[in-house]
C-alpha cells in the first residue's frame, strides 16, 4: 500500500508557543487513519498543515515537510492542493444558502460547468454522503434548516463535490447526537473505498470502531504507544497519564451527550 | 454558634441592610430611561407633527407634476433633482464603500486598517458647508464642471462613503470565520471568497447602509448650495447645468414674502421627511430578517 501523505519532522509554532514538534507519520491510501489526543494537543493544527489552511494564519510558523504523493505541499498551487485534500469541520458549517448551492459552490470555483454537469455532481456527492434520499425533493431548501446530522453530511457532500482524493474530518461527530454520529461512522467506512480518510477525534471508542491505524498525539508530539513498554518509559510518563485520562474523558462526554438528548426532547415537547 | 457561622450571620445582615437602597436605585434607572424615552417621543412628534400639519395644509397633487422656481409652480423638478443627485452620489459611494468595507474587514492590517478607519471617521465629521466649498473649488471651478449634477452628486457621494463603508464593514465582520475557512478549504481564492460568499452574505447589511446613506444625503443642503445651485426646470445634462433639490426649496421659499412660496416650502419639507421616514422604515424592515 502506498502512502498518500507523509509527514516528516513537522513543527508548528507561534511566537509564544510550540504547537507541534517533530511529528512524523504516514497515511496509506484508501484507509482510515485516526489521530487521537486531548483538546489542545495540536490535532486540528496538524491536519490543517496538510491542505495548508495554516497559511490563513500568518502567525503560525511551519517547518519540516508534509509530502502529498511524494511532493512537498509547498510545491502545489494552494487552490489545487485544497481541491485534492478536502476538510470537514468539527461544527457543521454549511453556507447560509440552499442545499444545492452548498454542494455546487466548490465545483463552480474550479470549473465552468453546464447546468446538467452541475446537477450530476451535486446528485453524486449527496449520494456519496448518504444525504440524497432526504433532500432530493427539496434541493432549494435552506441548508440552515437541516438537522445537525444532516448539515454535517451536507458538509461532507460539499467537500466531496470537488472530487478530492483525501477527506480529512476534524472531530466530525463531536456536536452530533448518537444516531447522527453512528451514521457518519458508517459513512466513513464506505468512503474509504474511494477516498483516503483522515479522522481527528478525542473519542477513543470511535477511533477503535472505524480506524485502520491510530496515531496518538500528545502535547504536540506523536507517542509511539504501540511499541512494547514505550508507555512505561520515563519520557512517556505524561502520555501514560493521558491514556488513563482519555477513558475518563469518554465517560464524561457520553454523559453530556445524554444531557443534550434530554434537552432536545424538552424542545420537542414544548413544540407539540 | 461557631465563629464562622456568626460571621456569616453578620454578613447577611450587612447585605440585607442595603437592600432598600438598591431597590430604589434599580427604580431610578428605569425612571431616567422613561424620561428620556418621553422626551425623544415628544420631540419627534413635535417635529413630524409640525411638518405634517403645515405640509398637509399646503400640498396639492399639482405640485408633484409641475416644475417650480421656489415662488411659483410646483416641486417636480426639485423632487427629480434630489433623486438624480443622490443617484449620482451612489455611483461614487457604493463601489468605494462596499469594497472599502471589504478591505477593512478582510484584508487590511492593523496599521492600514487603522489609518483608513481614521480617515473615514474624520471625513464624517467635516462640516457639510466645508465639503461644499471643497466641491465648489475643485469640481465646479478647477475641473470646470460648473454648477451641475456631476459636481453636486460627487460631493454628496464623498459624504456618503463613510456610512456605506463602516456599516458594510460590520456586516462582513459578522460573517463567522468558519464560513470563510470552509470556502478556502474547498480551494477558493480570496476574490472568490469575497465576491461569491461575503458579498452575498452581507447583502442585507449593505442594503441597510445604502438606504441610510440615501436618507442622509437627501436631506443635505449646504454642500449642494455651492455645487448644484438650483434649476427652475429639469436637469438633463451632467455638467454646466444646475440642479433643483428639495432642501433648497425649503431654505429659499421660506424667505419669500408670498403665502404660496411658504406653502411650497412646507410641502417640500413634508415630501422630504416622509421619503426619509419611508426609507428608514424600509431599511429596518429589510434588516429585520437578520
Amino acid at each position: 500500500m502506498t502512502d498518500i501523505i507523509e509527514v516528516k519532522n513537522l513543527g508548528v509554532a507561534t511566537d509564544k508557543q510550540q504547537i507541534l514538534s517533530n511529528v512524523s507519520l504516514s497515511i496509506p491510501e484508501n484507509t482510515i487513519t485516526t489521530i487521537v489526543g486531548p483538546s489542545g494537543s495540536g490535532k486540528s493544527t496538524l491536519i490543517r498543515t496538510f491542505n495548508r489552511l495554516t497559511d490563513l494564519y500568518p502567525r503560525l510558523r511551519v517547518n519540516g515537510e508534509v509530502l502529498f504523493h511524494g511532493r512537498s505541499v509547498r510545491e502545489y498551487k494552494v487552490m489545487l492542493l485544497r481541491r485534492r485534500i478536502g476538510l470537514v469541520f468539527q461544527k457543521p458549517n454549511p453556507f447560509p444558502m440552499s442545499v444545492f448551492d452548498n454542494v455546487a459552490f466548490g465545483p463552480k470555483l474550479h470549473a465552468s460547468l453546464t447546468g446538467s454537469q452541475l446537477d450530476t455532481i451535486v446528485e453524486e456527492s449527496l449520494k456519496h454522503a448518504g444525504l440524497y434520499g432526504e433532500v432530493k425533493d427539496n434541493m432549494e431548501k435552506n441548508a440552515m434548516d437541516l438537522s445537525g446530522g444532516q448539515q454535517q453530511r451536507l458538509c461532507i457532500a460539499r467537500a466531496l463535490a470537488v472530487q478530492p482524493e483525501v477527506l480529512m474530518m476534524d472531530e466530525p461527530t463531536s456536536s452530533l447526537d448518537p444516531i447522527a454520529k453512528s451514521r457518519i461512522e458508517e459513512l466513513m467506512l464506505r468512503l474509504k473505498e474511494d477516498y483516503t480518510v483522515v479522522l481527528v477525534t478525542h473519542d477513543i471508542d470511535q477511533a477503535n470502531r472505524v480506524s485502520d491505524s491510530i496515531e496518538l498525539l500528545y502535547n504536540g508530539k506523536i507517542v509511539e504507544y504501540e511499541k512494547p513498554d514505550v508507555l512505561q518509559m520515563p519520557e512517556y510518563e505524561h502520555a501514560r497519564q493521558f491514556v488513563m485520562k482519555l477513558s475518563r474523558q469518554v465517560g464524561r462526554q457520553s454523559r453530556s451527550t445524554s444531557e443534550n438528548g434530554c434537552f432536545v426532547k424538552l424542545m420537542r415537547g414544548s413544540l407539540v | 454558634m461557631t465563629e464562622s457561622a456568626s460571621k456569616t450571620a453578620d454578613f447577611r445582615k450587612l447585605m440585607d441592610a442595603k437592600f432598600e437602597r438598591r431597590v430604589f436605585s434599580d427604580l431610578l434607572v428605569r425612571i431616567i430611561g422613561y424620561c428620556i424615552l418621553g422626551l425623544m417621543t415628544g420631540l419627534l412628534l413635535a417635529i413630524v407633527g409640525y411638518v405634517a400639519i403645515l405640509g398637509l395644509g399646503s400640498i396639492s397633487f399639482k405640485m408633484f407634476v409641475t416644475v417650480g422656481n421656489t415662488s411659483t409652480g410646483g416641486l417636480a423638478n426639485a423632487i427629480v433633482g434630489t433623486w438624480e443627485l443622490v443617484g449620482m452620489g451612489l455611483l461614487l459611494s457604493l463601489p468605494v464603500g462596499v469594497f472599502g468595507g471589504l478591505y477593512l474587514s478582510e484584508y487590511s492590517s492593523r496599521y492600514t486598517g487603522g489609518v483608513l478607519r481614521l480617515f473615514v471617521d474624520i471625513l464624517t465629521s467635516i462640516p457639510s458647508i466645508v465639503l461644499g466649498l471643497f466641491g465648489y473649488l475643485v469640481l465646479v471651478i478647477e475641473l470646470n464642471m460648473g454648477y451641475s449634477l456631476l459636481a453636486g452628486g460627487l460631493t454628496l457621494g464623498v459624504m456618503m462613503i463613510p456610512y456605506i463603508m463602516r456599516i458594510s464593514e460590520i456586516s462582513y465582520s459578522n460573517i463567522p470565520g468558519e464560513t470563510r475557512e470552509a470556502a478556502f478549504a474547498l480551494g477558493a481564492n480570496s476574490m472568490q471568497v469575497s465576491l461569491r460568499l461575503l458579498l452575498v452574505q452581507a447583502r442585507v447589511g449593505i442594503m441597510t447602509a445604502i438606504l441610510l446613506s440615501i436618507s442622509i444625503a437627501a436631506g443635505e443642503t449646504a454642500q449642494l448650495l455651492y455645487t448644484a445651485l438650483f434649476n427652475n426646470g429639469y436637469t438633463t445634462g451632467l455638467t454646466h447645468e444646475p440642479v433643483a433639490y428639495l432642501t433648497y426649496v425649503i431654505w429659499y421659499s421660506l424667505n419669500q414674502p408670498t403665502p404660496y412660496a411658504h406653502a411650497l416650502a412646507y410641502s417640500a419639507a413634508l415630501v422630504l421627511v416622509s421619503s426619509i421616514f419611508f426609507l428608514l422604515l424600509l431599511s429596518k424592515y429589510i434588516g429585520r430578517g437578520k
